[in-house]
């Protein structure tokens, strides 16, 4: 596990991509990584009620359109630190209009999780370790210069067992400001975004939801690491959860054309 | 006879191999080549995104140096061979953005060029449109009109023009 930390520290270096007004702490954009990219990740969080969770991820820009993620998952909330389990995601681009500094995208997403079984006493439906099931979404983003607006609506269904509740619908909205540098001369300029995020869930199958509020700050070095401070806590609801919310740290690093060449095109 | 030949055939080579070897803008046989291009990326704002580009622009083959401009999302590149176009646009639309401008450069020695008619430039084959007949002359910069190399609502001012039909990629230019 230390060594885990460690490692994605040292990793911290170098990780670009998207927009970084987009890169978004709690959600994802519907803007993808640059084709023949891999990303890495090293997600930590510590929850309001003591538990910890990591979670390393790497990400692939497969293409222009698709992009997928893979993510394991290991925390406390057993008796011992252990393995949880992994995720699947994926996500592709439907739409995208382009202008100078500005555009607005569209794209579907899916998920697929799987945890070691642990029967669900809680409604809420946790596809980052907690629970098996899968779930499916849009999410449309438009970037206005340095102001970068997203929002989200999803389904998501509970595969294991227990009595707790198995479907949701989700919804987040996002916004993403970059703050420093003032004015670009170079890569190696950090750069400064101040994220808020709204993430919500109400469940289908009885009467019980959550809305939280996520603010975070977010440093980009040599345009190419990247790392995330956020909190998040609930603001309303009176779903039955594991945790309403917790301190989260993301390192995350990233190699543009990874592999390849882009000289025969797509 | 045949040493004769041989010798004759390896100083041609020899020839070929310098004259490529050495001029930035006038390759073997006298024929003017693409020294570089200048191009505007649009859909985003931040250097991550843009340093996504250069990445992908860097890597082509034919490609020297890239010089980039972050606030402009602008990139100055500097060839060393003959370039392959469409790849300069697909290195952008891959990195998950679009090309808003896309110009050349080309040093040229009198060639003439008449609206709606080809010209092979640097081996590569140019259909010019919106320009009035003259003779090109010094340092021309070409402005490629084609879906994909500009914003839809510009490329809609060019789509009207005789459309090239020729079996090879043929790129529509404007001055």
């Amino acid at each position: 596990m230390k060594k885990m930390i460690l490692w994605g520290l040292a990793a911290i270096a170098a990780s670009p991509s998207l927009h970084a007004q987009e890169l978004y702490v709690f959600t994802e954009p519907a803007s993808n990584m640059a084709t023949r990219s891999i990303g890495l990740r090293l997600d930590n969080t510590v929850y309001n009620n003591g538990a910890y969770r990591v979670s390393p991820e790497i990400m692939w820009g497969a293409s222009r359109r698709w992009m997928v993620h893979v993510a394991g998952y290991a925390s406390d909330m057993g008796r011992t630190f252990g393995p949880e389990g992994g995720s699947l995601y994926a996500k592709y681009r439907v739409f995208a209009h382009d202008e100078v500094h500005r555009h607005f995208r569209v794209a579907l997403f899916g998920k697929v999780a799987s945890v070691a079984s642990r029967p669900a006493y809680k409604d809420e439906i946790d596809l980052s370790g907690t629970n098996t099931g899968g779930q499916m979404g849009v999410v449309a983003t438009q970037l206005l210069h340095k102001l970068a607006l997203s929002g989200s609506a999803s389904y998501t269904q509970r595969w294991d067992g227990g009595p707790a509740s198995r479907q949701a619908f989700g919804y987040t909205a996002s916004a993403g400001l970059l703050l420093l540098p003032r004015h670009y001369t170079n890569y190696r300029q950090t750069n400064l975004n101040l994220m808020c995020e709204l993430l919500g869930a109400t469940a289908l199958d009885k009467r019980a939801g959550y809305a939280d509020i996520a603010p975070a700050l977010q440093l980009i070095f040599h345009s190419i690491a990247r790392l995330d401070m956020g909190y998040r806590t609930q603001v309303a609801g009176s779903m039955e959860r594991w945790a309403t919310g917790g301190l989260f740290v993301r390192l995350e690093y990233n190699i543009l054309n990874a592999y390849g060449s882009h000289s025969k095109g797509r | 006879m045949t040493k004769i030949l041989a010798l004759a055939l390896g100083l041609l080579i020899a020839a070929a191999v310098h004259a490529g070897g050495n001029a930035s803008s006038v390759r073997a046989g006298g024929t003017p080549s693409f020294s570089r291009a200048d191009l505007v990326a649009s859909g985003l704002t931040c250097s991550m995104c843009s340093n996504s580009i250069y990445k992908a622009l860097v890597a082509l083959p034919f490609v020297e140096k890239v010089a980039p401009d972050v606030e402009h999302s602008s990139f100055a590149i500097v060839f060393k061979g003959t370039p392959d176009i469409d790849a300069l646009k697909q290195a952008v639309v891959g990195a998950g953005f679009s090309v808003d401008k896309l110009t050349l450069t080309i040093s040229l020695d009198h060639v003439p060029v008449r609206n709606d008619a080809y010209v092979t430039l640097d081996g590569l084959a140019f259909y010019f449109v919106h320009v009035t007949d003259a003779t090109l002359n010094g340092e021309t910069t070409l402005r490629v009109v084609d879906k994909g190399f500009l914003p839809a609502k510009v490329y809609k001012q060019y789509s009207g023009a005789a459309a090239a039909k020729d079996a090879t990629r043929v790129y529509h230019v404007t001055i």
